[in-house]
Parts: C-alpha cells; sequence; structure tokens
C-alpha cells in the first residue's frame, strides 16, 4: 500500500518476491485455503501444488489411462476464448465433458466484444445465462484477476492464459508430466527452460511452479532481446550460450518462438535462431542421457526444436498433452469444489446475520 | 489576534499580508479547529500540469467541477495543457475558456497554446495569434513530433515570438505499448514496461534543441533519475530550462501496482524506488523547481477492465495537500520551500508571478489533520486514487479567496 511507500526492507528483493506472489494469489483461494478460482501458479504453496498434482494423477486408472468422472454434472462451463487458440481449448472441453460438465464454447473474438459491449457486460450476461465456471483466455495479462475480483467472483474462473502473464494449467500440466517422467525428484532436478521468456506467460508459470515445487537449479537460455527485465531476481540462472545452459541438465523446455518475433528488431531470422537457439541432436547429448524433451506447442520444427528431437525418444511432448486433460480435469474439479465452499459460507454468515437481528428485533 | 498567533506565515513579501490577516481574523476559523498544532498560512496553489477534461471528455469531468475541486483543494491557478478535443490551437477561443474557469470553477485557467497545428507534429500552429489570445507557453503535449526537422523549426518558429515551450519526454517509439515502469514488477505481472530510456532520450534531444534554437523550455512530469542528472548538466551549463514532478512520483512506486492495481496505472509511470530517492533529492537541491498535480479525473468505468485495457491517470488534487505535507514530515522540503515549489516557482514558470501576486489570496494548511480518502471526501469528480481508503495527514482547511 502507497502509506508504507518508504519503509526500507520494502524493497528487499526477497520481500517483493513474495509479496507480489501473494497478493496475486489471494484472490483464488476461499477462506480455508482452497482453490475457488484456478488463476496463477505464483503464490500457492507446495502442499496446494501438490493437492492439484494428486487430483490430476487419480484421473489415470491402473492402466495410465484417463478415466471419466462425473465430477461436474449439472454444472455449466463456460469457454470464453478471446484470443484464439486450440489445443488448450480443445483439451478443457475433452476435460469438462469427462467431468460431465454441460460445456459451452464461447467465440468471443467474433461476438459481442466487437460489437463495442465491454469486457464487463459480456460476462454479467453469461453469467446471467448460469454458468459455473468460466475457462477464459485473453491477451490482456491480469485479465482473469480482474474477472475474479471485480466482475464476477461467485463464477469460478479458471485462467486458460493472460497476456504474456500466466499460463497455469500449462504449467501444472508440464509439473505432472515431469512429476510421472523424470527419474528423479524435483529437487534433484536441473531445468533449461529456452526461448521467448519475455513473452511467455508458460516461462512465467513454470519457473514460479518449479521453484515451489523444489527445484533448485532453473537456466532460463535466450538472446537478451527475450529476456524479460529483472529476470535475475526470479531465482534462476540467465545464460545467453545454449551449449552452456543445457550442459547435465535433467530436463530442456523449449518454447514456441512466435512468427512475428522473427525479422521484427528482436531477432534476425529462423536460421540464425535454430542456429544459436535451436534443440538439436547434438545439443540434446550434452544434456543428462536420460533428460526430458518438453514443449508447450504448437511447435515451429526447424525454428526452436529439430523433428528428430520433437519426435525421438526423449520427447515427451504429447503426454505433456495427455496431461493436460487430467490437470484440467483437476483444476476444473478443485475450483468448482473451493466455489462451493465459499458460497455455502457466505451463506451460512448471511443465514446467521439475519437469525441475529431477527433475535434482536 | 490568537488566530494568527497559531499559524506559520509562508505568504511571500508581495502579498498583502496585513489584509489577509484581517480578513482572517474577521472569521471564525482557528478557534472552532480541534487541531492544537500550528497551521500553514500560505499563498495559493499554482499547478502547472492539470486535466480538467473541457472541452471534449466531459464524462470525467469539467470546469465547473474540476475547478471547484481545484478551489477547494487550495489551487487558484491551473495550467491546462491543449490536449482537449477540440485541440487549443485557436487563441480567439482561449478568451471564452478562461471567463468560463473563472466564472463556473472560480479559478484562473492559463492555457497553453498547441505548438503544431492539431498536434500533429507537421508544421507550426497560429502560435503568434494563439499568444494573442493569452496563452502562457506552446507544447506538443505527449505527442510526437514528425521528425527532428520539424521540431527544430517549430521551436524555432515559437522562439521567433518569444513563446516559452513545455515538454513531457517520451519517446514514443520506445514507450509504444508500454503500461508500468520496465523492471521486475511489469516482467512480474507479465506487462509491458516503459525503459528509462523513453524519457532520457527525448528529455536530451530536447535539451540539445533547447540549446540551439534558445527557445526558453519547461520540463514537466519527469520520472527519472537520469532525467535529474540531464537536468543538472543543462542547468550548469546555463541553459534556460526548468523543471517539475507530479506529486505521486515522490510518494508512489511501480510496486503499488501489485496486483494488477489500475488505480497507479499512469503515464509516465510510475518508477523505480531508486527514481523516486533521486527525484526528492533533485527537490531538496533546487534541480526540480517544482511540483504538479498531473491531476487526470476518471469516471469509473475508465478503471474497470484489465491493466493495460484502462486509462491511465490519477485524480490528484485531493491529496496533493496532503503528500506535500508528507514531504515536510519526512525532511524532504522546509515548509519555505514547499511554497517555493508548489506557489511561487509555478507562477514565475508559468509567466503569471505579476498577476499572481495582484489577485493574491491565501489558504491555511493543517498538516495534522487527518482524514480518509473517499468518493465522499474528495471534491474532484474523478475518484480514480491509488489512496482511496487510506488514511492520510494534512489537508487544506480554509481558502481566502476573492
Amino acid at each position: 500500500m502507497p502509506s508504507s511507500a518508504n519503509s526500507a526492507n520494502r524493497y528487499d528483493p526477497d520481500s517483493i518476491h513474495q509479496r507480489l506472489n501473494t497478493s496475486l494469489s489471494r484472490p483464488q483461494l476461499n477462506e480455508d485455503g482452497h482453490l475457488r478460482h484456478f488463476l496463477g501458479v505464483e503464490g500457492l504453496n507446495k502442499t496446494q501444488l501438490q493437492t492439484i498434482i494428486a487430483k490430476a494423477e487419480s484421473f489415470f486408472d491402473e492402466q495410465g489411462q484417463l478415466i471419466n468422472s462425473p465430477e461436474l454434472e449439472g454444472c455449466t462451463v463456460m469457454n470464453l476464448f478471446f484470443e484464439p487458440s486450440t489445443r488448450t481449448r480443445t483439451t478443457f472441453e475433452v476435460a469438462e465433458k469427462r467431468l460431465g460438465a454441460n460445456v459451452l464454447n464461447i467465440d468471443i473474438a467474433r461476438s459481442s466484444t466487437k460489437k463495442g459491449e465491454s469486457l464487463r457486460d459480456t460476462l454479467w450476461n453469461l453469467q446471467a445465462m448460469t454458468a459455473d465456471i468460466f475457462v477464459v483466455r485473453h491477451s490482456a495479462s491480469g485479465a482473469a484477476h480482474f474477472m475474479a475480483t471485480e466482475v464476477t467472483p461467485d463464477i469460478a474462473i479458471i485462467n486458460g492464459g493472460d497476456g504474456w502473464h500466466a499460463h497455469p494449467t500449462q504449467g501444472m500440466l508440464d509439473m505432472l508430466t515431469i512429476h510421472r517422467e523424470a527419474p528423479r525428484p524435483f529437487e534433484e532436478l536441473s531445468v533449461a527452460i529456452i526461448g521467448d521468456i519475455k513473452h511467455s506467460r508458460v516461462a512465467r508459470s513454470d519457473i514460479s511452479a518449479l521453484k515451489t515445487l523444489g527445484v533448485k537449479d532453473i537456466r532460463v537460455i535466450a538472446p537478451k532481446t527475450l529476456l524479460p527485465k529483472g529476470i535475475e531476481r526470479y531465482g534462476v540462472t540467465v545464460y545467453e550460450n545454449l551449449d552452456e545452459g543445457v550442459r547435465d541438465c535433467d530436463v530442456i523446455m523449449g518454447l514456441r518462438i512466435q512468427n512475428e518475433r522473427i525479422g521484427s528488431p528482436l531477432l534476425a531470422n529462423s536460421n540464425e535462431y535454430y542456429k544459436h537457439y535451436g534443440i538439436t541432436p547434438e545439443r540434446l547429448a550434452l544434456a543428462k542421457p536420460d533428460a526430458l524433451v518438453m514443449h508447450p506447442g504448437p511447435m515451429n520444427r526447424g525454428v526452436e526444436i529439430a523433428s528428430s528431437v520433437a519426435d525421438g525418444p526423449q520427447s515427451v511432448i504429447l503426454k505433456q498433452v495427455n496431461n493436460g486433460i487430467a490437470i484440467r480435469m483437476a483444476v476444473l474439479s478443485l475450483a468448482m469444489q473451493g466455489q462451493r465452499e465459499y458460497q455455502q459460507l457466505q451463506r451460512e454468515l448471511q443465514l446467521n446475520s439475519t437469525n441475529l437481528k431477527q433475535t434482536g428485533a | 489576534m490568537p488566530n494568527s498567533l497559531t499559524m506559520k506565515n509562508l505568504l511571500p513579501d508581495a502579498f498583502n499580508t496585513a489584509a489577509l490577516l484581517k480578513q482572517l481574523d474577521s472569521t471564525e476559523h482557528a478557534t472552532s479547529a480541534s487541531s492544537q498544532t500550528e497551521k500553514w498560512l500560505m499563498p495559493p496553489l499554482v499547478d502547472l500540469c492539470a486535466r480538467l477534461r473541457e472541452p471534449g471528455s466531459q464524462q470525467h469531468g469539467t470546469l465547473k467541477s474540476e475547478g471547484r475541486a481545484a478551489r477547494k483543494n487550495g489551487f487558484l491557478h491551473v495550467v491546462l495543457p491543449p490536449d482537449t478535443n477540440p485541440v487549443l490551437e485557436n487563441g480567439s477561443l482561449l478568451k471564452g475558456l478562461r471567463e468560463r474557469a473563472l466564472q463556473d470553477g472560480g479559478i484562473y485557467l492559463h492555457v497553453l497554446g498547441a505548438l503544431t497545428a492539431g498536434l500533429e507534429g507537421e508544421r507550426p500552429a497560429n502560435v503568434a495569434g494563439l499568444q494573442q489570445g493569452g496563452c502562457i507557453a506552446v507544447t506538443n503535449a505527449g505527442k510526437p513530433f514528425a521528425n527532428s526537422l520539424v521540431m527544430l523549426r517549430t521551436l524555432e518558429y515559437a522562439a521567433t515570438f518569444g513563446l516559452k515551450v513545455f515538454f513531457y519526454p517520451n519517446e514514443p517509439s520506445l514507450a509504444a505499448g508500454g503500461v508500468a515502469h520496465e523492471g521486475y514488477i511489469a516482467s512480474f505481472h507479465g506487462l509491458q514496461g516503459i525503459p528509462w530510456i523513453a524519457e532520457t532520450v527525448a528529455l536530451s534531444k530536447q535539451l540539445l534543441m533547447v540549446e540551439e534554437t534558445g527557445i526558453s523550455a519547461h520540463f514537466s512530469q519527469l520520472s527519472c533519475k537520469s532525467s535529474v542528472e540531464l537536468m543538472r548538466w543543462a542547468k550548469s551549463k546555463g541553459l534556460p530550462v526548468t523543471c517539475d514532478v507530479a506529486m505521486h512520483q515522490l510518494h508512489l512506486t511501480d510496486d503499488d501496482i501489485e496486483g494488477f492495481n489500475a488505480l497507479a496505472y499512469v503515464l509516465p509511470p510510475l518508477r523505480s524506488n531508486t527514481d523516486q530517492q533521486a527525484l526528492r533529492k533533485g527537490l531538496t537541491d533546487g534541480t526540480i523547481d517544482a511540483i504538479c498535480s498531473h491531476h487526470e479525473p476518471l469516471n469509473v468505468t475508465a478503471k474497470k477492465a484489465p491493466f493495460a485495457e484502462t486509462t491511465p491517470g490519477i485524480s490528484n488534487f485531493d491529496t496533493f495537500m496532503a503528500l506535500a505535507c508528507r514531504l515536510v514530515v519526512e525532511e524532504v522540503l522546509t515548509p519555505e520551500m514547499l511554497v517555493e515549489k508548489i506557489c511561487t516557482n509555478p507562477a514565475k514558470i508559468a509567466g503569471i508571478s505579476a498577476a499572481y501576486e495582484k489577485i493574491g489570496g491565501a489558504i491555511i494548511v493543517d498538516p495534522a489533520h487527518e482524514w480518509q480518502v473517499s468518493a465522499e471526501t474528495m471534491y474532484s469528480q474523478g475518484k480514480n486514487t491509488p489512496f482511496i481508503g487510506q488514511q492520510l495527514n494534512g489537508r487544506v482547511v480554509e481558502t481566502l479567496f476573492d
């Protein structure tokens, strides 16, 4: 708050980090510390992240196949994609259907907002159509927070990606994948994240989740133009040289280079990028022999990753997609449960205050 | 009699103190106040930059609403930039605007005319006509110039008529798309940053243009440490330059946008703690001549959207004096220096000292007056301030204006 603006330790990097985590996370939790929205992984503690992972694992049977679990029967989930998406939207839809929810896909990009309706009006109208959960993808950082805090707090908001800020279900599906596939526990892993960190909501969510789950060695590898200001304060090690960065690491996470970055002032061209930052078999050989290769998709083969690596034995890229369904089932179910608890408590409080008034009268 | 004894007289010599004290003693003001601490008798405030939202944006405020808010908070003289709708580029319209501000809002408006036609940065506006209409200086507001040659020539043209220029240094290509200070806080929130050099590159160029053309220049709303250093350099070279800082930059930092707090979204953005310390130091050592309000009232819906999609701006009139008092408490300024920074220096910079002294008037400030910032306690129509809900100390408790 502005009133304490000049106290000395307010600007201590650790205290800033901790405070930011808390303030960004607070709106997504109910009184018992359970999720009632899922806005971001930052600020959630290790137990809370492990709860999400455990819940996701419960959706696999003994053969490792995804099961159906009708936990959202009778609930209406609206997928609000203000920004185009194929993979995220589809996996959300699959997850929602496996939970037995009524699913509506609303193509916002082509509908009311184009007619000048404000975001608040759009959401209030959809709320009136008896939605229980909104899954939201929006190009503005903080959009999901804004909805959860200022527009429709009684609807469980699931962040499907907001600007450059967060993509928490991607972050958690990456954690589930590492948890299931890596030969060592989080505490013993070295993880390298390569590519456009600056504009990546995936990178931010991954770094946050990896730190909370105990990974000590997180490396980010990118040219200076693709690194955000203040990256060193995230508790990561920055490498501009890929060979040095991937040496002996356990997990290599590639990031998508968006086409509009190539040939912009940020990058020369895709050949040069591939030459210096592409994940090639030679570079993969510098990592540990059992290192995992991950990518959130969609991939630019031959730009950020070689086809032989993407399709090779160390790649878990398609497993990420499958795990994405389980993670989305988990957060949808948990947030709905937390939202119900929250609303039950609100009703009880209201009832109590009414009773008190009547007793008083 | 006892009233004037509990009062620290901060009026400049040119003000008719005796008459004001007489007027003061004939009122009941101080006996009714509960505070036992010393109050300050100050000349009226002069604001070097406020947006009153008229003409063109009356949904956010009017000459009446914002004029009255200014007056209640001690501002009797307000400088208005020309980036209204329509743009203030027609000398004959200025008189009417000033009259309405005085009549409806009770304040003396001092208008900055457009430096380029339509503020489009292509060719000079009718600056001689604007001068005849009574503009106090010219500026291109926050709008860019088509190129450096246009900038040079339009400045030469304005200098021909002896006009002063106001600058709000910002290099648009470096700031484009940015909504927060480029640093860890913006990165963490995934918000696009505005780097320091967006301001300092523009300021450096403008200072060199000033040196080349000999035009007098005022730089408004500096936000960076390096800008203070550049101003120090320019002043040591003897360039005819002055500068101000917005009050909120001395009290808030990029920390205050934490949790996507759109109420703290303002341009130039709230900078780092290091910048704030440098700005405060620049104020103390005289590098920074004045403090402006940079008042930008907005209606409620303007801040109801995801952070980057909200309208930048803070409603600053109501909190201005409390924050000024805080600078005295925190020993950045003495009460005497404060009067220079928010009264007499701004009047000099605006070139209105003679009128300022002639119009006279005074305000009484109770630096210990505790109040809560709320929609009800604010006079401005815009309730957009990150201080909302907070307890502040210090307010203008009485205005002695005609």
